[in-house]
């Protein structure tokens, strides 16, 4: 695999620092790992290799993130699921091309709980971010050629 | 001028719509549609000089809408703004007849030198 854990810290602090023109500053996993009160926002790769980038927040970051980018003091939901999806997807379309192809990227799906397949998944590389002082997890998964449960691209590889 | 931004992203519309303004376009119209085929109703309804597309949406993409606008003989000027960017999708944008690719995240200096010359 061509990425490591530097370069998906990279990736994810230059896609923040674009969105909110501020950095991202790293962090450390918290000791228990968010709970359930946690949304998560996913994007599959498919084709040569097949995983995803889950991104773990918390609803305090996740608003909070809303609130930057709409510069509003409450973003509705919606938006803070399009923002937080958005931002897997930009994580996760500049990973694909530093993976093997031809690929394929899927739509970004946002959830209150990680699913069976990326939760069970091999992590790969994982990286931690705190923002506003909670944290935010950026994984990449393996997942099982068979784990097509995420709602893919029409599109066909590249 | 007429912009029509097109992304199933709210919050990707903003920031496109934000660094236009940033790079100094502020003067022109701009507009908005959630997909291809929004996008494709809107550009039947009125004259639109620039769009900036993402590739991967539901309903109809980026590549879809660019195909059957040149399919009915449409030479708008078309550019992608997407996550991805990797030598072949460049290479299927080019083909279809976008002007240019811009890859997601991206700052107001890069889209301020893909627009030269065009707005």
């Amino acid at each position: 695999m061509l990425i490591n854990e530097d370069i998906l810290r990279e990736i994810t602090q230059i896609a923040w620092q674009s969105i909110f023109g501020i950095p991202l500053e790293s962090g450390h996993a918290p000791d228990a790992r968010c709970g359930d009160d946690h949304l998560m926002s996913r994007v599959d790769i498919r084709g040569a290799w097949d995983g995803a980038v889950v991104i773990r927040w918390t609803p305090t970051v996740a608003h909070h993130a809303a609130q930057l980018l709409y510069e509003r003091e409450a973003p509705t939901a919606e938006e803070v699921r399009d923002l937080v999806g958005e931002i897997a997807n930009v994580v996760g379309g500049n990973l694909k091309g530093l993976l093997p192809g031809p690929s394929w990227l899927s739509l970004p799906v946002v959830a209150n709980s990680e699913d069976r397949d990326t939760s069970q998944a091999k992590t790969v590389h994982e990286a931690w971010f705190q923002c506003a002082g909670e944290p935010i997890g950026v994984r990449v998964v393996e997942l099982s050629r068979g784990a097509h449960k995420n709602p893919s691209s029409k599109e066909g590889p590249s | 001028m007429n912009i029509l931004i097109v992304d199933d992203s709210k919050a990707m519309r903003l920031i496109v719509r934000r660094t236009l303004r940033q790079a100094g376009y502020d003067g022109h119209e701009v507009e908005e549609a959630c997909n291809g085929k929004d996008a494709m109703k809107m550009i039947h309804a009125k004259t639109y000089h620039l769009v900036l597309s993402d590739w991967n949406m539901p309903e109809m993409s980026g590549i879809e809408l660019l195909t059957a606008l040149r399919k009915e003989g449409n030479k708008i000027t078309f550019g992608f703004v997407t996550s991805e960017g990797t030598p072949d999708m460049r290479a299927r944008a080019n083909e279809a007849g976008a002007k240019f690719l811009l890859a997601k995240p991206f700052s107001a200096d890069t889209l301020s030198e893909v627009l030269r010359g065009i707005l």
